[in-house]
C-alpha cells in the first residue's frame, strides 16, 4: 500500500508538473534592407530644414551644425557672408517640399540619402545629399544642386529595399562610377574640344564653366596675364548608388580652383566675391569653388552616354595666391 | 471472484486515481509563465529572434529614471552595440530563467588635448564650478549637456524611439518584424530587471477525466466495501417477513361482498356446461351461433339458475 501511495504521489507530480518547454529562438529574417524608412527619412528631412531655417533667420553659420556640413555648410556660409554685404543677392532658396527620396541599403558607413525637391518657382528641383559617417552621427546635409534642365533621374529602387551603395570601382557598370567621374573632370579641365566630350551625354553646366572660362581667359589676356582652372574629384566624398535598371547615380563633390593673374594691372572684386575675400589682392587672385555634380551612369545595353542630371558652381572663398 | 470483490478492487483503483488526479491538479502549472531575470548593465538587447519566441506575450524592463526604447535594424544595432556594455538576451533557460550573455566594453575616455592641469587652472575651474545665483549664460548648452542620452547620438539609426519612466512595456504584436529592440537607460544608468510573460501549453487534460473516472470507481468500491460491513440481515428479515404477511393474506377466509370473495367463488369467469351447449347450440358459422365471446348479461341469466 505504501508502495502505490508513493506511485501514485510521484506519478502525480510528475505529470501535474509536466508543462511544455520552453520555446527556442529560431532564425527570423530581417524584414527591412533599407538603412531609413520613409518615417526616418522625412524626419532627417525636417529637422535639416528646421536647422536652416533658424540658421537662415540669423545668417548663423554656427546654427547649422551638426545637421548641416560638410560642402554644404560652407557654402551656406560663404552665402550668408555675401547676403550680409550684398543686399539683392540672398541665400539660394532651398525649397523644403520633396518630391522623391531614395535611400541606401548599406550595412555599413559612411551610407547616403538623397532626397528630390518640387521645382521652386522658374527653377529646376534641387537634389539634396545627406551623409552619415558612422552609428553614433547623424546624416549631415552635404550638399545640393539645382537639376539640369530636362534631364531625368534614373528609376531608384524603394524605400523598403533601398539602392545599393556601389563603390567607386564598380565593374557591373561601364564605364565605372570612377571612370566616368575621371572622365568628365578631364572633359571639363580640357574644355568642349576634348575627346571626352563625345562620351557624355549633354548637359548646362560644363558649357556655363567653360564660358565663364574664356571670358576670364580674355580678360587676363587682356591684362598680360592668365586664367587656369584646376579641377578635382573629392573621391573619399562621392557615393555612388545603384538604380533601378542596373545602372549607377554618382554624386561627386568636384573642388574647382580658378587662378587669376594679371601684369600691371591691380584685380578689383565685385562686391558679390568682396565679402568672400580672406586677405588683399592685387594681381592675383584664386577663387575657390565646392561644386557638386550628379551623374547618371546608365546601364550596361541600354546605348546610352553618362550624363550629368545636376550640378550646381558654388563659390566658397577667394584667396590672394 | 464475487461481484462484491470486483467492486472493491475497482474501488480501490479508482481511489488511487481521484488521488492521483487531485495531486495533479494542485501541483499543475500556469499557463501563464512569468520569468524574471536580474539586470546590472545600462543596455539589453533583444534580437528579433528572441522577440519572435512562440508565445511570448509581453516584456517589460524595468529600471530607474527615463528608459529608452528603440529598434533598429540587426546590423545597426549591433554596430552601435561594439563599443558599448550591454546584456543579450538570448531565450529561455527553462521556465524559471532566462538565457543571457553580457557584453563588457571598457571605453577609454578620450585625451584631453591640454597635457596637464596646472595648480592655476585647477584653482580657475574651481571657481568658476563654485555655485552661482546666476543663470547659465548659455541655458541652451547647459539643457544639451544635462538631457544627452547615451542613444541620442544614433538617432538617425533608431526606426522607433519611446522613452517612459522606470518601466518599459514591450508587446510582440506592436513591433516589426527583423528588428532588435534595444532598452537602455537615458542616462546610463543600470537597469533592474526583465521579465518575459508568455503562454504556454500545459499537459493537464488527463487531470479532469482521471478525478471523474476515479470518483466513480471509488464511489462503487465504498458501496461494495459498506455492504460487507454492514449487517442487513434485520432488514432482509423485515422484508422476508412482510413477503410471508402478504402471502399468507390467503390463509383467512375473505370478507363477505369483497372482491376476492367474489374471485373465489368464480364470479368473473362463465360456468359454462360445455356438454351441453355443444349439444344444443354448435354452429360452425360464428354468423349464425353469434358472438364468439359469451354476452355477459347473456352469462349472468344462464348461470344465475346455478348459484
Amino acid at each position: 500500500m505504501k508502495r502505490a501511495a508513493l506511485i501514485t504521489v510521484t506519478l502525480a507530480l510528475f505529470l501535474g508538473g509536466c508543462a511544455a518547454a520552453p520555446p527556442s529562438s529560431v532564425p527570423v529574417s530581417p524584414v527591412a534592407h533599407a538603412a531609413l524608412d520613409q518615417t526616418m527619412a522625412e524626419a532627417i528631412i525636417a529637422d535639416t530644414f528646421t536647422v536652416l531655417a533658424t540658421a537662415d533667420a540669423g545668417s548663423d553659420s554656427e546654427a547649422l551644425a551638426p545637421r548641416i556640413g560638410g560642402d554644404a555648410a560652407l557654402v551656406r556660409s560663404a552665402q550668408y557672408a555675401v547676403a550680409a554685404a550684398v543686399s539683392d543677392d540672398p541665400p539660394t532658396e532651398l525649397p523644403a517640399e520633396i518630391q522623391r527620396i531614395y535611400v541606401s541599403n548599406a550595412t555599413t558607413w559612411p551610407r547616403v540619402l538623397v532626397a528630390v525637391s518640387e521645382a521652386p518657382e522658374g527653377l529646376t528641383p534641387v537634389v539634396y545629399v545627406w551623409v552619415q559617417d558612422g552609428v553614433d552621427t547623424p546624416y549631415q546635409l552635404r550638399g545640393w544642386a539645382h537639376m539640369i534642365p530636362g534631364a531625368t533621374i534614373p528609376a531608384m529602387p524603394g524605400d523598403s529595399d533601398g539602392a545599393t551603395q556601389l563603390p567607386l570601382g564598380e565593374s557591373g557598370v561601364d564605364p565605372s562610377p570612377r571612370a566616368a567621374l575621371e572622365g568628365y573632370l578631364e572633359y571639363l579641365r580640357q574644355g568642349p574640344t576634348s575627346d571626352s566630350a563625345a562620351l557624355y551625354g549633354a548637359d548646362s553646366y560644363a558649357p556655363e564653366l567653360f564660358a565663364a572660362r574664356d571670358t576670364l581667359t580674355a580678360a587676363a589676356a587682356q591684362a598680360n596675364g592668365a586664367y587656369v582652372d584646376t579641377v578635382q574629384p573629392d573621391l573619399s566624398n562621392t557615393f555612388v548608388l545603384a538604380t533601378g535598371d542596373g545602372g549607377a547615380l554618382v554624386i561627386a563633390p568636384i573642388q574647382i580652383a580658378s587662378s587669376i593673374s594679371v601684369s600691371g594691372a591691380t584685380l578689383s572684386l565685385s562686391a558679390h566675391d568682396a565679402p568672400l575675400l580672406s586677405g588683399t589682392i592685387t594681381t592675383q587672385a584664386t577663387y575657390t569653388y565646392r561644386d557638386l555634380v550628379v551623374m547618371s551612369v546608365p546601364a550596361p545595353g541600354l546605348g546610352l552616354l553618362p550624363t550629368v542630371v545636376a550640378a550646381e558652381h558654388h563659390l566658397v572663398s577667394v584667396k590672394p595666391e | 471472484m464475487t461481484l462484491r470483490t470486483t467492486a472493491i478492487i475497482a474501488g480501490v483503483l479508482g481511489l488511487l486515481m481521484l488521488v492521483t488526479g487531485l495531486i495533479g491538479n494542485a501541483v499543475r502549472a500556469d499557463r501563464e509563465a512569468l520569468t524574471q531575470q536580474a539586470l546590472d548593465t545600462p543596455i539589453v538587447v533583444l534580437s528579433p529572434e528572441v522577440l519572435a519566441l512562440p508565445g511570448l506575450e509581453q516584456i517589460r524592463v524595468t529600471g530607474t529614471g527615463t528608459l529608452d526604447q528603440v529598434t533598429a535594424r540587426p546590423v545597426d544595432a549591433d554596430e552601435w552595440l561594439k563599443s558599448r556594455t550591454a546584456t543579450y538576451v538570448l531565450g529561455y533557460d527553462g521556465w524559471d530563467e532566462l538565457a543571457t550573455r553580457h557584453q563588457t566594453r571598457v571605453t577609454i575616455p578620450s585625451q584631453s588635448p591640454q597635457p596637464s592641469a596646472s595648480p592655476e587652472t585647477s584653482a580657475e575651474a574651481t571657481t568658476q564650478a563654485s555655485p552661482s545665483a546666476e543663470p547659465s549664460s548659455d541655458p541652451g548648452l547647459a539643457t544639451d549637456s544635462s538631457s544627452e542620452g547615451i542613444g541620442d547620438a544614433a538617432r538617425d539609426v533608431w526606426r522607433t524611439h519611446k522613452a517612459t519612466q522606470s518601466s518599459v512595456v514591450i508587446s510582440g504584436d506592436a513591433l516589426a518584424v527583423g528588428e532588435t529592440v534595444l532598452v537602455f537607460s537615458h542616462d546610463g544608468q543600470s537597469l533592474t530587471s526583465i521579465e518575459f510573460l508568455a503562454q504556454r501549453e500545459v499537459n493537464d487534460e488527463w487531470i479532469a477525466p482521471l478525478i471523474g473516472v476515479g470518483g466513480a470507481l471509488a464511489v462503487v468500491g465504498v458501496i461494495a466495501v459498506l455492504s460487507a460491513l454492514i449487517d442487513i440481515r434485520p432488514l432482509q428479515a423485515r422484508i422476508e417477513s412482510w413477503q410471508q404477511r402478504r402471502s399468507g393474506i390467503a390463509a383467512q377466509p375473505p370478507r363477505p361482498g369483497s372482491r376476492r370473495e367474489r374471485r373465489l367463488a368464480g364470479s368473473t369467469l362463465p360456468a359454462v356446461d360445455l356438454a351441453e351447449r355443444d349439444a344444443e347450440d354448435f354452429h360452425p358459422d360464428p354468423a349464425q351461433s353469434g358472438p364468439a365471446h359469451p354476452d355477459p348479461a347473456q352469462s349472468d341469466s344462464s348461470t344465475g339458475g346455478s348459484l
